[in-house]
């Protein structure tokens, strides 16, 4: 029996619409973690010092990574929306790795999404990073799964396309991207509480959403010759300043983009209003300063524009 | 611009109101639909086209670096 390799184990998602499963495209590596809560239940009755552990509970996570950032909308609005998603994994074969292979240890169970990162870095494929947890038990497969295959093709998305637009106010579309930026992450998560209770039929913890948030990170250059009767093409450090000392939100959108210095709007993928909660400015001699930014959002944020 | 195509079986594209675009109409009837073009500058123009009325949401532009081909992935939300 040969050893399984990582591309031979795979998560998939149920499409409510074509009634399948569907494996989540271009993804790059999984984690699955199957956790067990114990309670020491020693006791004086019980001769020596070791513990004696008892299940209290068991939770599950799965993690994933995709090249795929293609999807990006529908994503963060399943978040949104707080869907509830039925995930599978298996063994598969065959030259795309997508056929069923039925294995004794493929399980299938709902989950939350409730962690999700796209990061857009300058010159690297773009990627996003997906945490499902569990909200119930697991089961195992008894029945040959409804398969349909995805297209996987060479599609990526280099991260210097995408770019984040920041506003100076709350009122106005933001029209000028962060100057000489280098990478873009936008991180969305939900937090879930447990809801498990008398009622709840076995050890497994019942999971409930309670709260979502969300936060953009950047990183650029710190241009020199910005100075203060300058006008720079584009939001610059001592534009993040500004708002950073306003303490005010601002609105922002993640956009494609494309034209002269990767500056003309396309669709936008996300929108909505941030406060700067962090400024970091790193000033390494014999290297370029930079800085980073971490923007948190402030109320719901609006898929597309 | 004129380059600009879906992803969709001719079969369905022929069902098509004559008013709507082929890959409007498998937005509206599908939910989702993939839009490709020879630039990544071309979908501007063809999301002019969706209705006001319709809440849609765009992906990132991907390039297929086998043929030059640019895709764009629209969900339409309920």
């Amino acid at each position: 029996m040969a050893t399984l390799k990582g591309q031979n184990f795979r998560i998939l998602t149920y499409d409510t619409t074509a009634s399948k499963f569907k494996c989540v495209g271009m993804a790059t590596s999984c984690t699955i973690n199957l956790n067990t809560n114990t309670e020491d239940a020693n006791h004086k009755g019980i001769v020596g010092l070791a513990a004696v552990p008892t299940v209290t509970s068991k939770s599950w996570q799965v993690s994933v990574e995709s090249l795929d950032v293609s999807d990006a909308a529908a994503i963060l609005t399943a978040m949104k929306n707080q869907t509830k998603f039925t995930l599978l994994w298996d063994e598969t074969s065959t030259s795309n790795n997508q056929t069923s292979e039925e294995a004794a240890f493929a399980r299938t169970g709902s989950a939350y999404l409730n962690d999700a990162t796209f990061q857009f870095d300058n010159r690297t494929n773009s990627t996003k990073s997906l945490q499902f947890t569990g909200v119930a038990q697991l089961a195992k497969v008894t029945t040959t799964p409804a398969f349909e295959a995805i297209t996987e093709s060479t599609v990526f998305t280099k991260g210097q396309y995408v770019r984040l637009f920041l506003g100076s106010d709350n009122t106005a579309t933001p029209a000028k991207v962060i100057a000489s930026a280098s990478s873009l992450s936008l991180h969305v998560s939900i937090s879930l509480e447990s809801a498990t209770t008398k009622d709840t039929d076995g050890d497994w913890e019942v999971q409930e959403p309670t709260g979502l948030s969300y936060d953009i990170s950047s990183n650029a250059l710190v241009r020199s010759g910005d100075t203060i009767t300058s006008s720079v093409q584009g939001q610059a450090l001592s534009d993040l300043m500004d708002i950073y000392e306003s303490s005010a939100p601002v609105k922002f959108q993640i956009a494609n983009v494309s034209g002269d210095n990767n500056r003309t709007k396309g669709a936008v993928i996300v929108s909505g209003s941030v406060i700067v909660s962090s400024l970091s400015i790193s000033a390494q001699s014999r290297s370029n300063a930079t800085y980073d930014t971490t923007l948190n959002g402030v109320g719901d944020y609006t898929v597309g524009s | 611009m004129s380059k600009a195509k879906v992803d969709a079986p001719e079969t369905e594209a022929a069902q098509v109101q004559e008013q709507q675009p082929a890959w409007l109409q498998e937005l509206l009837d599908k939910g989702t639909v993939i839009l490709t073009a020879d630039d990544r500058e071309d979908f501007g123009q063809l999301i002019d086209q969706i209705p006001a009325e319709v809440r849609y949401g765009a992906g990132a532009v991907a390039k297929n670096h086998e043929t030059g081909i640019y895709s764009l992935r629209l969900d339409v939300f309920k």
